[in-house]
C-alpha cells in the first residue's frame, strides 16, 4: 500500500505546491520579523480557507485522476487488493491534512513569535482539517460506488449543506455561533472528542468504500 | 496430458444486451491458445473475469491451480496481463511506470524490462499521454513480460500495431513458451496470427464456445471437406452458425 499512497503524493504533486509556497511565505515573513498584526489578519483567514480545502481537495483530485485515466481497471489487475486500492485513497488526504495541519501549526507559533500576540488558536486549524474529514469521507464513498462526477457533486452538496443549512434555518444560527466560537478556541478535551469523531467517520467511510469496490465491476 | 494453468469451467456473465453462455476451456501448460472471434463475441468479457476485473454470475474460474478469490496476489504476481486498452496514468513518465508497475512483482527483472523497452523502441522518458496506441501496446508488452510470469493473458494485442512490431511480438510469444513452462492465452481476430503463432484455438461467437481444440487437430477435421481450409475459414463457418 505503501507504494500507491506514494503514487497518489507523487500524482498529485502540483496540488500541493502552491499551498507549500504560501505557507513557507507566511513563515518566512513573520520568522524575518515583517509580520504585524495587520498581515496576521490576512495570513490567518488564508490558513483557514487552506485548512478547509485541503483534504477533500486532495481527494477528489486523486479520485478525478483514476477517473480520467481509466486507472482503477489497471491497478486492479496489479497484485494488490481492492482493499489496498480504497485504503490508500482514504490514508494520502489524511497525510496530507496531517502535514499541513503539522505545517500550518508551525506558521502560526513564527507568527505569534513575530506578532508578539496570539493570532489564532493553533488547535483551531487542526480541528477545521478534522472538520473536512467526514466530508472527503462522503466524497469517497461516492466515487468508489458512482464515479469522480457523482463525487464532485457529493462535495459540493456537502459543503454547500454545511453553510447553507444553518443560514437558512434562523433559529440554528444562535445555537451554531457558540459551537463556532468555541471551535476557534477549543478546551483541549473537546478537541481531542471532536478530533477521534472525526477520524472514526472517516476509517467507518473507509471501510463501506471497501465493501462497495470490493463488489464493484471496474 | 500436461497440467492446466487455465480452466474455465460453465462461466455465464449476462450484461443487459448480451450474454455469455456457459464457457468452459482450458489452456495447457507450455502452450499458446489463440481465443478468436468475432467483434462483440465476448471476449475481452471472459478475459475480463479472467482476470477478476468482472464476477461471473456462475461457474468457475481456476488460474494455475488456484480461484482467483482466494489467492488475488499470489495469482496476479504470477500472470502478465495486457487490457485491450492500456490505461495508465497519461501525465507520468515510461520510466515512472515501469517503477510503480516493477514494486508489485518480487520477480521483476529490471533489465529484462530495458531490454525490452529498447527492443521495442520505446522512450523512457516520454510521457504516457504522448504514446500512440501502438507504443503503448508495446509498453504494456514489456511490462508484462518483465516479470516473468508463468500465463501471459493478452486482450487484442496485436491491433494497432504496425506488421514490423506485431511479428516482433508474435515471435516474442514463441520464445516466450520455448521453455515449456509457461503459457499464453491472447485474444484476437486477426486470424493470421493464430496461424503464426497458436498451438489451441477456442472460436467464441455470440458469447458461447463454439470450438476449443487443438489447432492442428481443427484444421485437419476441416481439411477432410475443403482441402485448403484456413482458420479463417472456420471462423467464418463458426460465424454463420456451422459447425
Amino acid at each position: 500500500m505503501l507504494s500507491l499512497i506514494w503514487k497518489d503524493f507523487y500524482i498529485n504533486r502540483s496540488q500541493l505546491v502552491f499551498p507549500a509556497i504560501v505557507l513557507c511565505a507566511i513563515a518566512l515573513l513573520a520568522a524575518m520579523g515583517r509580520s504585524s498584526q495587520a498581515s496576521a489578519e490576512y495570513a490567518v483567514p488564508l490558513l483557514f480557507t487552506y485548512s478547509g480545502l485541503m483534504v477533500p481537495f486532495f481527494a477528489l483530485n486523486s479520485a478525478m485522476l483514476e477517473e480520467k485515466n481509466r486507472t482503477l481497471a489497471f491497478l486492479r489487475s496489479l497484485p494488490m487488493r481492492a482493499d489496498a486500492i480504497v485504503a490508500s485513497k482514504f490514508v494520502s488526504p489524511l497525510l496530507v491534512g496531517a502535514l499541513w495541519a503539522g505545517a500550518s501549526v508551525l506558521a502560526a507559533l513564527i507568527m505569534e513569535a513575530g506578532a508578539g500576540e496570539s493570532a489564532v488558536s493553533i488547535m483551531s486549524g487542526v480541528l477545521l482539517v478534522c472538520a473536512t474529514l467526514p466530508v472527503a469521507a462522503i466524497e469517497l464513498v461516492v466515487f468508489f460506488r458512482f464515479g469522480a462526477s457523482a463525487a464532485r457533486t457529493a462535495l459540493v452538496i456537502t459543503v454547500g449543506t454545511v453553510y447553507l443549512v444553518p443560514l437558512l434555518a434562523q433559529g440554528l444560527v444562535a445555537k451554531v455561533k457558540p459551537l463556532v466560537m468555541a471551535m476557534m478556541d477549543p478546551e483541549p478535551v473537546h478537541a481531542v472528542l471532536f478530533a477521534g469523531g472525526s477520524l472514526l467517520l472517516y476509517f467507518a467511510g473507509m471501510l463501506l468504500a471497501q465493501a462497495i469496490f470490493r463488489r464493484r465491476e471496474v | 496430458m500436461s497440467e492446466n494453468v487455465l480452466t474455465l469451467d460453465g462461466v455465464c456473465k449476462s450484461y443487459p444486451g448480451f450474454d455469455l453462455r456457459n464457457v468452459s476451456l482450458a489452456l495447457p501448460r507450455g502452450y499458446i491458445m489463440g481465443f478468436v472471434g468475432p467483434n462483440g463475441a465476448g471476449k475481452t468479457t471472459t478475459i475480463r473475469l479472467i482476470m477478476d476485473l468482472a464476477r461471473p454470475d456462475s461457474g468457475r474460474i481456476t488460474l494455475l491451480g488456484q480461484r482467483m478469490a482466494a489467492n488475488e496476489i499470489e495469482v496476479k504476481q504470477r500472470i502478465g496481463y495486457v487490457p485491450e486498452n492500456h490505461e495508465f496514468y497519461s501525465d507520468m513518465t515510461v520510466s515512472w511506470t515501469a517503477q510503480f508497475v516493477g514494486r508489485q512483482y518480487p520477480t521483476w527483472n529490471e533489465t529484462r524490462f530495458w531490454e525490452l523497452l529498447h527492443r521495442y523502441n520505446v522512450d523512457p522518458r516520454k510521457k504516457i499521454g504522448a504514446l500512440s496506441k501502438g507504443t503503448k501496446a508495446k509498453l504494456a508488452m514489456a511490462l508484462a513480460l518483465a516479470h516473468r510470469p508463468e500465463l501471459l493473458i493478452l486482450d487484442e494485442p496485436t491491433s494497432g500495431l504496425d506488421p514490423v512490431v506485431r511479428r516482433e511480438l508474435l515471435s516474442d510469444l514463441v520464445e516466450f513458451v520455448a521453455d515449456g513452462d509457461r503459457s499464453v492465452l491472447f485474444s484476437t481476430h486477426i486470424t493470421s496470427d493464430l496461424e503464426r503463432v497458436a498451438d489451441y484455438i477456442t472460436f467464441i461467437v455470440d458469447g458461447r464456445v463454439a470450438a476449443s481444440d487443438e489447432r492442428e487437430a481443427m484444421l485437419e477435421r476441416a481439411r477432410a471437406s475443403n482441402p485448403t481450409a484456413s482458420i479463417e475459414d472456420l471462423l467464418w463457418t463458426y460465424a454463420k452458425g456451422g459447425h
